[in-house]
Parts: C-alpha cells; sequence; structure tokens
C-alpha cells in the first residue's frame, strides 16, 4: 500500500499526523505534510485508512 | 507597560447566560427522528426552513432569499467541496455580525490566507503542549471537586465549566474578568428577541481584546493572545480586526461546542453500559467513542452557505443567492451510510462525519477538541471508579434542535 498528499490541497490540519505518526510528518515551519515511508507497512495501513476518512481536505489518496 | 482595565459589564443587567439554551434552542427532545428522518425522505436537497420544523424564528439575513436544506451525506459532503460556489458570506448577518470579519465569513483565497496564519497557533506540536500544562491540570482541578462525593451531577460540576476554563488559560485572561467575559461572548450571539446586547457585548469585547492584543505585543508570552498578536506567514501580520474577530469567535466555536460534545460522549456511553465498560477496559476505544458522538450527537446540527450562482446539488435546481441550511446532523443520519443511524455505537462501520464539517472551513480546533475529550473521559474512569447512572434520577437524553446537550447527568461511583 502506498499514499500519497496532493499539497495544493492540504492545509496542515494534520489529522493525518495524529492517526499515523509513523507514517505523515509535519515540520515545525511549513503548513504541508510529508510522507515518510515509500510503502505503508502493515502495522499502520488501518491507521492509514483512518486517516484518508478523516483528512478534511481529500487530500490523501491510497494507491 | 499597557495596563488592562478590567472588562465592562453588559448594559442590561437582567441577562441572565445561563437561561439562554431554552430559549435558542427549545426543548425537542429527538430531532432526528421528529424533523430529520422526514426531510431526509423527501430528497438529498429539499426547500425549506429547517427552523421551520419547530416553529424557530428565522435567522437575519434569511429574509427575501430562496432557501434549501442540503440534507443527504454526498450532497453535504458535495457542497462543503465547493467553497467558491457554496460561500460563507452566508454567516455575515449572523456571526459576523456577534464576531466581525472572522474566518468564519471569509471564502478564498482571502480565507486561505488568515486560516493559514491561525492554524499555526493550533499545530499538533502546540495542541499536545497545551494539553500537559493546561488541560490536565483544568481537568485534575474539576474532578477534584466532586471525586469524594460519591454522586456528581457531570453537566453543570463537569462538562460545562470545563472547556470554558481550558480557553480562560488559553488566552492567559486575569481572573477578575472571568464571570463577565463569559456573560459576553454567551449574549454576542443572542438575536432574539432584540440583538440589543449582542451589540453591546460585542463592541465591549472588542475593546477589552484591543487591550490585551496591546498588552501582549509589548511583553509576549506563551498564551494564544499573543501567538496571535506576534505571529506571520510569508512576511503577513494578521489584521487586529481579524485576529480580535477570531478571539471573540474563540469561546463560542470552542467552548460551547466542546462542553455539548463532551455531554454527548458521556450521555452515549452511560445510556450504554456494555460499550462504557467495553471503553473502560480498554481504552484504546477511546477515540472512536469520540468520533461516535460528533456523529451521533454532534452540537453542529446545521451550518449556513449562499449560493453565488446558480447549480445543481445531487440532482436538484437551486438559485444564485440562495441560502443553505447545511445539515450536519442530518448527513450524519443518513441511513444510507450509516446503519441505525440513530444508535450510539462505537463500534459501528466507520464512514466520514460531519460532525468537524470538512473542506476548507472545516473545524480548526479539532485536535484541541479531540485531546480535551479523551483527556477527560479518561480522567472520568480513572479517578470515578465504577462510574454509573444515577437510578434516583430520570435516564438522560440530549434536548434541542441544535448544539444538544442533556439538561442534567447524575452519576454514582465508588468512593
Ligand atoms: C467538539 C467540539 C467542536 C465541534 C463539534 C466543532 C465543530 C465545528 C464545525 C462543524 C465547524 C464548521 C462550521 C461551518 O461549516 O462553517 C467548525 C469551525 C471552526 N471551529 Fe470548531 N468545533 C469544536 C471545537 C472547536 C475548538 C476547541 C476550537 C478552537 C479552540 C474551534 C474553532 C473553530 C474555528 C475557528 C472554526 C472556523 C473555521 C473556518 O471557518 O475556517 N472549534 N467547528
Ligand atoms: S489531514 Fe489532510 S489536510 Fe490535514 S495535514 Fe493531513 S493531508 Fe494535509
Amino acid at each position: 500500500m502506498r499514499v500519497t498528499v496532493d499539497l495544493a490541497r492540504c492545509t496542515g490540519i494534520a489529522n493525518c499526523v495524529v492517526q499515523a505518526p509513523r507514517v505523515f510528518e509535519l515540520g515545525d515551519d511549513d503548513d504541508h505534510v510529508r510522507v515518510l515511508v515509500a510503502e505503508v507497512p502493515e502495522a499502520d495501513q488501518a491507521a492509514v485508512q483512518s486517516a484518508v476518512r478523516m483528512c478534511p481536505q481529500g487530500a490523501l489518496t491510497l494507491e | 507597560m499597557t495596563v488592562i482595565e478590567p472588562i465592562q459589564d453588559l448594559d442590561d443587567q437582567t441577562f441572565n447566560p445561563y437561561l439562554a439554551d431554552e430559549l435558542i434552542y427549545g426543548d425537542i427532545a429527538d430531532p432526528y427522528r421528529s424533523a430529520i428522518d422526514g426531510l431526509l425522505a423527501r430528497g438529498p436537497v429539499v426547500e425549506g426552513f429547517y427552523r421551520d420544523s419547530f416553529g424557530m424564528p428565522h435567522l437575519p439575513g434569511d429574509e427575501g432569499r430562496p432557501h434549501f436544506m442540503v440534507l443527504s451525506h454526498k450532497a453535504v459532503d458535495h457542497v462543503l467541496n465547493d467553497p467558491i460556489t457554496f460561500s460563507n458570506k452566508a454567516f455575515e448577518q449572523t456571526l459576523g455580525r456577534g464576531f466581525g470579519h472572522t474566518i468564519s465569513v471569509m471564502d478564498p483565497p482571502e480565507h486561505t490566507q488568515y486560516r493559514k496564519i491561525l492554524q499555526r497557533a493550533f499545530r499538533p506540536a502546540v495542541v499536545a503542549a497545551w494539553g500537559e500544562e493546561i488541560v490536565g491540570p483544568v481537568v485534575d482541578d474539576l474532578i477534584g471537586k466532586i471525586r469524594d462525593g460519591g454522586r456528581a451531577e457531570l453537566v453543570d460540576h463537569f462538562a460545562r465549566p470545563y472547556p470554558y476554563n481550558v480557553i480562560y488559560r488559553m488566552l492567559g485572561l486575569p481572573q477578575r474578568d472571568i464571570e463577565t467575559f463569559y456573560k459576553l461572548t454567551i449574549a454576542q450571539i443572542m438575536w432574539f428577541p432584540t440583538d440589543a446586547n449582542a451589540v453591546d457585548a460585542s463592541a465591549k469585547l472588542g475593546r477589552y481584546f484591543t487591550q490585551l492584543i496591546a498588552q501582549r505585543r509589548e511583553a509576549p508570552g506563551d498564551d494564544v493572545v499573543s501567538v496571535l498578536a506576534t505571529s506571520e506567514v510569508d512576511g503577513e501580520h494578521l489584521p487586529d480586526d481579524v485576529a480580535i474577530s477570531f478571539l471573540r469567535q474563540l469561546i463560542n466555536a470552542g467552548g460551547d461546542t466542546t462542553f455539548r460534545t463532551t455531554t454527548a460522549l458521556f450521555t452515549g456511553l452511560l445510556t450504554n453500559p456494555e460499550q462504557l465498560d467495553a471503553v473502560r477496559s480498554d481504552r484504546s476505544l477511546v477515540p472512536q467513542a469520540i468520533e461516535e458522538a460528533l456523529r451521533w450527537d454532534g452540537p453542529v446540527v446545521a451550518a449556513s452557505r449562499l449560493t453565488t450562482t446558480a447549480c445543481e446539488i445531487e440532482g436538484v435546481a437551486v438559485p444564485e443567492g440562495a441560502m443553505l441550511d447545511m445539515m450536519y446532523g442530518s448527513a450524519n443520519h443518513d441511513a444510507t451510510v450509516f446503519d441505525r443511524p440513530h444508535d450510539f455505537d462505537i463500534f459501528r462501520e466507520r464512514h466520514r462525519h460531519f460532525g468537524f464539517a470538512f473542506g476548507a472551513h472545516n473545524c480548526l480546533g479539532q485536535q484541541l477538541a479531540r485531546l480535551e475529550m479523551s483527556r477527560a473521559l479518561n480522567a472520568l474512569l480513572d479517578e470515578l471508579p465504577n462510574l454509573r447512572l444515577d437510578p434516583d434520577h430520570p435516564t438522560p437524553h440530549m434536548v434541542g434542535a441544535m448544539m444538544r446537550t442533556p439538561r442534567q447527568l447524575h452519576v454514582l461511583f465508588d468512593r
């Protein structure tokens, strides 16, 4: 499972960071989220699915 | 250094903020079964006013405009994803009148720019720090007052004061000003029977915040007012009028809502003891209990949008200049998405809910709100052993056409 962020949509509310902190990170000085892993580990897949559902901007996509 | 003068009370000395609830939101027991189900059955978008279901007065700004209710999960989702066609100018005569030029009445691109600056003040690291320094101590303080009694009433003695006390500390408000401050923040959204108190309260809060901002700009601390007074993004300062409007809104947006959702969470669990037991013994269920409370009976049953052009929503034609009731409460009870939608069920299959809305104007304070509710529930379960409803009182239920809460929540626990 892979996850991507559409940076044009992401506004940094960070629901994804709270759901899956091992997968998403918000820098100290920017408003966009970064995906930390190329391939989502098994253990984080449920959390990432929940992040996709909870992203208020619809900025996250699963592949 | 600027000295802050005490906040001024309302001219109208008879105003009682604690009586406001029943007056504004009515004593409707179950708007979902008595009104919303029937509206949803008529279609995804239906012409009319939600407020008419209960004979409630229309809002300022409604007059002379076509009026529709956006009801289904899909229709609400559609509108929230298009902030250009569906404008937040809808709130100009209501929230805008009480609070001023807040982000709630702005549209992109202006909204995007200010929202970015404000969101900085609520980033996850900041919210986590508030959890330790502010939320934790407030919870301890409130629980300390009820712990030894073996019984308590959780609306007035826990849930209502809780988020307000968090916000007072976030703002670094002088103790002497708190009582009047609370009264003014409730009064500023009272448009009925006249808006005299709202106008008076809004002006007095504005004067007060102007002083606070000046003082914190000279000697910044780590409170929210200091952050707003000094923050900039891409070299842009937050204009004072936007900061002041945000501060005016903060207590209503963050206090009243969190208070009510916390009572929904407690009510849902206490009236479903098997779910309460499950959460008590497995705290990893707390986050899904919170999401279910937001879905089941989140306080923002209805919000507003204004169409900037003629459009179609889920096949229903809506003209330009139409006011929309954004029925989050209805979308969250849409039976095509949620099985047995009126039941509180923390184990239900999860779908997107609109308790914090979605899209451009989604709740700015949602991380803080989730943290507050999580701290509150965990503390109650830790500190009040065998927490359960008090059988000497009628079973509690949520009340009101919107901004719902039970009037009282009597509980027993072991000492
Ligand atoms: C459980 C508690 C809460 C609930 C249910 C809630 C719900 C909502 C909803 C539904 C909206 C969108 C309104 C619309 O569609 O126009 C919203 C917006 C907002 N909320 Fe919350 N809220 C809560 C707590 C908070 C807290 C704690 C804060 C701040 C400390 C806050 C600050 C805001 C602000 C500033 C907005 C306006 C955002 C914008 O227009 O861009 N809320 N909230
Ligand atoms: S939840 Fe969505 S909008 Fe928020 S930071 Fe994550 S990707 Fe961005």
